[in-house]
């Protein structure tokens, strides 16, 4: 069976910043498969060019080289050389801001996705009023961005890409600017939404611990160029709590022999 | 407002009726009007009729030409957006627009639309026009880009990019420009008026120059002023309606009050 998302020898390099000098390749030779209902994490240093994977995979930037696919279908590569963001609404991305529209309250923030594609009928909007409740957001529907906290902003995002189900959603470090507390919190709620919801889930990070708690799998990739330089398999068991874990053997000895390839 | 705001206000407007008396007292009665007898005037030309007919006039005039230049000031950055290379090539054009003195070109459209109104409507259009646009074009220049980014990963056309993501942000660059226009727009009007017309308040003032008649200078000046104070006040109004989701300090910074 073909994988959800493929994304096969992918290189980007971006446009010189002079005339006659070559602009080193950020990625390079990038491969990775994610299977339907995986939640994986990639782990890699600050100035790794995880963001520009993801962007490339969002279709918001286009790839120099190299293939990407869903369901074995390309969506970017020799044979589609047009970007197309929201493509069927297939590839849902939280961005690392929240890129809430300060003019619209929290709920419509949230449903926006939904008036994009039409109409919204009851049993919509009831779903979104759910996930809210879920992540504690219940109460808050009609304030504006700028009354809220980082933290519920930041599950307000999550939220507005849950609402409209995409099949596979992109994460970059999206728990990144909160503090601890509501780090482990929104950590909490997202593998209580995934468990819910079954997604297929592509996590970017560079906290460690981040990464084995929330991950099936765990990419490492290294610097200039990015590329995969391994792949984990997390065997802890679900549900995972970000303080108990820390003590686990296996969690030890995971994170051990990470910190020693991203180091 | 706080209470003492306003006594403070009521200070400094007791402190300008003040010298206005003296200037009156100083210079003579004939030369400036002391502020009763102004006032008095007004009193008489609003009730025969006649001022009020004048400044509708004028504010008609100052309408229907800040629709007509208003509106594609507006709207033609959103188009401009997502044709950069016109915009380039149009750019200088547009700022030798902006610094063209509309004023001196009343009496050009007085001779092409004649001393009627058209001639009016056009010269507020002119100015309210370059206003709009490049009120509306700081905005487009200074959108967020990672919000159109958003607005397509969740499946937004072009069109819908534009109506829910650049056109509200674009408000209040926008309204920023409405609220610099609107004095520009009714004060265009009536200075072609005081050039050539047979109505509205630039006429008036001219008919009183004319007349040596400082009472009614004094008088419709005094009624300018309320029409344009009265007119910034609806359209802080109307911004404050419309923008109202954003945070007091945001408001009060647009302002240039904080």
């Amino acid at each position: 069976m073909a994988a959800l998302l493929e994304v096969a020898g992918i290189g980007k390099r971006f446009a010189p910043s002079s005339p006659g000098v070559e602009a080193p390749w950020v990625i390079r030779d990038l491969s990775f498969a994610i299977g339907a209902g995986e939640f994986v994490t990639m782990l890699g240093p600050s100035g790794a060019g995880k963001s520009t994977i993801l962007n490339l995979i969002a279709q918001v930037d286009p790839p120099t080289e190299g293939r990407v696919l869903l369901s074995g279908q390309e969506v970017y590569g020799p044979a589609r050389t047009t970007l197309r963001p929201g493509l069927d609404r297939s590839v849902g991305y939280v961005t690392q801001d929240d890129n809430l529209l300060p003019w619209r309250t929290l709920e419509q923030n949230v449903l926006l996705p939904l008036e994009l594609r039409g109409r919204i009928v009851d049993a919509e909007r009831r779903a979104a009023a759910d996930l809210l409740a879920a992540v504690g957001l219940a109460g808050y529907e009609h304030y504006y961005p700028h009354q809220l906290s980082g933290g519920m902003r930041k599950r307000a995002s999550l939220i507005r890409t849950l609402v409209y189900d995409p099949p596979i959603i992109l994460m970059d470090e999206p728990f990144g600017a909160v503090d601890a507390e509501t780090r482990a919190q929104l950590q909490a709620d997202l593998q209580t939404l995934w468990a819910l919801k079954k997604k297929t889930i592509l996590f970017v990070t560079h906290d460690i611990a981040e990464a084995i708690t929330l991950g099936d799998r765990v990419l490492v990739l290294k610097r200039s160029p990015a590329a995969v330089v391994a792949d984990h398999r997390v065997a802890l068991a679900r549900p995972r709590v970000a303080d108990l874990i820390l003590t686990d053997p296996d969690f030890v000895r995971l994170h051990q022999a990470i910190r020693a390839e991203v180091c | 407002m706080k209470l003492s705001t306003a006594a403070d206000r009521l200070l400094v407007a007791g402190l300008l009726l003040a010298l206005w008396q003296i200037a009156s007292q100083w210079f003579g009665a004939y030369w400036v009007t002391p502020p009763l007898d102004s006032l008095r005037r007004l009193v008489v030309m609003v009730g025969s009729g006649g001022l009020l007919m004048h400044a509708g006039y004028s504010l008609a005039a100052a309408g229907l030409g800040f629709l007509i230049g208003g509106l594609p000031g507006a709207l033609l950055p959103l188009w401009l957006r997502r044709h950069p290379l016109l915009l380039r090539i149009l750019d200088p054009f547009l700022i030798a627009g902006y610094g063209l003195p509309k004023l001196a070109l009343a009496p050009l459209f007085i001779l092409w639309f004649g001393i009627g109104m058209a001639s009016k409507v056009a010269l507020a259009a002119s100015v309210v026009f370059f206003i709009l646009f490049f009120s509306t074009m700081a905005g487009v220049r200074s959108l967020d880009e990672r919000l159109l980014r958003m607005a397509r990963v969740l499946g937004a056309s072009h069109g819908q990019v534009s109506r829910l993501v650049v056109w509200p942000a674009l408000l209040p660059n926008l309204f920023s420009g409405i609220r610099i226009a609107t004095p520009y727009a009714i004060g265009g009007v009536i200075i072609s008026e005081l050039v050539s017309a047979n109505r509205g308040l630039g006429y008036l003032v001219q008919y009183g120059a004319m007349s040596f008649s400082t009472p009614d200078i004094f008088a419709t000046v005094i009624a300018i002023t309320v029409v344009i104070a009265a007119s910034s006040w609806l359209v802080a109004k109307l911004e404050g309606q419309v923008l109202r989701w954003r945070p007091a300090d945001a408001v009060l910074a647009a302002q240039g009050l904080s």
